[in-house]
């Protein structure tokens, strides 16, 4: 068990600054996947944790100690790796018992162990094997259960699932949801730029871009109430559609206009001093729909259509010069191509943002700074 | 019917065929140029080691098997081999493990200019002609001028210096110091490259698991350079018997045949006293031994390839 509190962590590479003054605390038990595009900062914020990386300013506290300075052994905390990093020259038993070795454990204690943590992750029977006689999915449970062995208060991810195929994805990411419900007080920390992985797995996410938190929160959270432009595009595939927009009307409920469609009346109070602001308005595209009468939000030709089976998503020419809106719909809901169709949506999933990327509806942002702010 | 299938199948059996016969043709130019140029030359030198010819007269006389009993009874050959044997055994402590170890060192560092900086201090003497590097250290090694003698009588070493190239106990001792300068360089620019081919998550994941640097030396990076440790081993011990050029500049052997390696005594039996069956057998010893040697360090690298 263990919490785990980062206190303004910098990290900079000669004058290049990597990661600026992450704030973020974590409970014992938590699992949190940290998550953004390449370059962001997750590896290296993760890394910094492992205590693989020398932090350049800030603290870095599990259960309230400050360990900065501690080696990475001596923290608590195991790792799994991206590229599985076994050792090549030891069957799966060293690899799982190398590190026991180091810190003189009894050779009866290590051999409990290995095998305890071979019958749960099911390598009873390639324990004798070297890796490279493995498949990646064994490889990574190998990597994990080098992990498991170790009894550590945290376990850190790195990418662990970005090696394999698309199925044994899937069956590694459950195996992994496993694990950790079967570890109830382990906290575990994931680094993935796969948002399937972070709305899988996560208890938080923590969205993090250009060495920044951009937000952090349940993935539901996240996919509901988006804090700013990023984030809203980040989470959901396909991404959420942006309109350029202006507000109309303010006040109890905001009246917004944007270009080629009707006027949209939201659930949101605005203040008097809003009316006129350009905005941004967000739609996800599964909250599209096809409108029935008159009402409607978008209008526009279908330009493009890809049939998924089960549902289609379905690229709509609204007169922006620079995007067609995405729709998905139903599989069976019969669009040609180059056809008008007028699209809807419920007021309630409408999400606004203002001039400077924050969303209005968010009360409060990660930033800490209230909204609406227009 | 019948002979309308048979016809293609025919047709396409003599064309896999030609087609072979012309990638045959294509090998063959290689193949006849080592034939005659290495392996003919190999089997030619042991049929020169079982006679004795006089380079004069061009006459050739069937000895059998006695430029070998001669070797064998040949106090100097016994020293060239020893010589060869140090030079052998010093080489491969110093441009193997010492090399290993400092390319581990230099691969260590954080700093990616200094690792450049390093590998280009260490590999610069690699650079220079072995000759041009024996014609050096025969003047550094000078008593009356040399640079050692000279550093040693400023450093308050005087009772060490002398002539080491003129003493029979230090002349081979000096030879092997040169070439150990100029070899080094070399051996630890192929270690780096070795060290660099290693994942540094694994090194990430020793180190998480609690492994020092020593520790990580000894369980990560020397087991995954285990190939191009034998490898070097194999080059250093081959090369070891084939040393030459440095003795011949430096002390030709001398002296009083102290610092006589296999390939000068060849050379002085063969070519200074026109014995060339005895040269030959001299020269088989050196490709049995080098090859034998090169034989079985090859078997057990492949025993113990890791894949990385």
């Amino acid at each position: 068990m263990a919490d785990l509190t980062l206190r303004q962590i910098r990290k900079s590479y000669g004058s290049v600054d990597i990661l600026h003054g992450i704030d973020l605390d974590i409970k014992s038990g938590e699992f949190i996947v940290f998550v953004g595009p390449s370059g962001c900062g997750k590896s290296t914020l993760l890394r910094s944790i492992a205590g693989l990386e020398e932090i350049t300013s800030g603290d870095l506290c599990i259960d309230d100690e400050v360990v900065n300075d501690v080696p990475p052994s001596k923290r608590g905390i195991a790792m799994v790796f991206q590229s599985y990093a076994l050792y090549p020259h030891m069957t799966v038993y060293e690899n799982m018992a190398f590190g026991m070795r180091i810190a003189k454990v009894s050779k009866a204690e290590i051999d409990k162990r290995v095998r305890q943590a071979a019958e749960i992750l099911q390598l009873t029977k390639y324990l004798d094997r070297l890796p490279k006689a493995m498949s990646g999915g064994q490889r990574q449970r190998v990597a994990i259960g080098r992990a498991i062995v170790r009894n550590p208060k945290v376990f850190l991810f790195d990418e662990p699932l970005s090696n394999l195929d698309a199925a044994l994805r899937v069956a590694t990411r459950i195996e992994i949801a496993k694990l950790k419900e079967s570890m109830p007080n382990t906290t575990m920390i994931y680094v993935t730029h796969d948002q399937v992985e972070a709305m899988t797995l996560a208890d938080r996410i923590v969205v993090l871009k250009d060495g920044h938190i951009e937000q952090v929160g349940t993935p539901m959270d996240l996919y509901k109430k988006p804090g700013n432009l990023f984030v809203a595009q980040f989470i959901g595939s396909p991404a959420m559609n942006i309109v350029p927009a202006r507000i109309e009307t303010a006040g109890e409920v905001t009246a917004i206009s944007h270009i080629g469609a009707n006027k949209v009346t939201v659930p949101l109070a605005t203040p008097a001093s809003a009316n006129g602001t350009e905005i941004s308005l967000g739609v996800r595209p599964e909250d599209l729909f096809i409108a029935a009468g008159a009402d409607y939000l978008f209008e526009g030709t279908v330009d493009y259509v890809e049939q998924l089976g089960e549902v289609q998503l379905v690229y709509v020419d609204i007169g922006q010069a620079d995007l067609p809106l995405v729709t998905k719909l139903p599989g069976n809901v019969e669009v040609k191509r180059s056809a008008t169709v007028r699209l809807n949506a419920n007021p309630g999933d409408l999400h606004i943002f203002g001039t400077d990327g924050c969303s209005v509806l968010q009360p409060q942002s990660a930033h800490g700074q209230t909204g609406p702010r227009l | 019917m019948v002979h309308g299938a048979a016809r293609p199948q025919r047709q396409k059996s003599l064309r896999a065929r030609f087609g072979n016969l012309l990638s045959f043709r294509w090998a063959a130019i290689a193949l006849i140029l080592i034939g005659w140029f290495v392996y003919y030359p190999i089997v030619d030198n042991f049929v020169v080691s079982t006679t004795d010819q006089d380079i004069y007269t061009g006459e050739v006389t069937n000895v059998g098997l006695a430029n070998y009993d001669r070797l064998l009874h040949d106090p100097i050959v016994l020293v060239a081999l020893w010589n060869n044997c140090l030079y052998a055994i010093i080489s491969v402590v110093f441009q193997v493990f010492g090399a290993f170890l400092l390319a581990a060192l230099i691969e260590d560092l954080r700093s990616e200019r200094w690792r450049r900086f390093w590998r280009a201090v260490y590999f610069v003497p690699s650079a220079i002609s072995i000759t041009v590097t024996g014609l050096l250290f025969y003047f550094i090694y000078q008593p009356q001028i040399g640079l050692l003698d000279a550093a040693l009588s400023r450093l308050g070493l005087g009772q060490l210096v002398q002539p080491w190239l003129g003493n029979e106990h230090t002349a081979i001792y000096a030879i092997i110091a040169m070439s150990q300068w100029q070899g080094f360089g070399y051996s630890t620019l192929l270690f780096a490259i070795a060290i660099q081919k290693i994942p540094r998550d694994l090194y990430d994941a020793a180190t998480m698991d609690g492994a020092g640097a020593f520790r990580r030396l000894w369980s990560i990076t020397f087991p995954l350079t285990r190939e191009m440790t034998g490898l070097m081993i194999i080059v250093t011990i081959t090369g070891a018997f084939q040393v030459f050029n440095e003795v011949m500049v430096m002390t030709a052997g001398g002296p009083n045949n102290s610092s006589q390696v296999l390939g000068t005594w060849l050379y002085q039996k063969a070519f200074i006293e026109d014995n060339f069956g005895y040269g030959a057998a001299i020269a088989a010893v050196i490709f049995v031994l080098t090859m034998l040697t090169g034989a079985a360090q090859l078997w057990y690298t492949k025993r113990r390839r890791v894949q990385l």
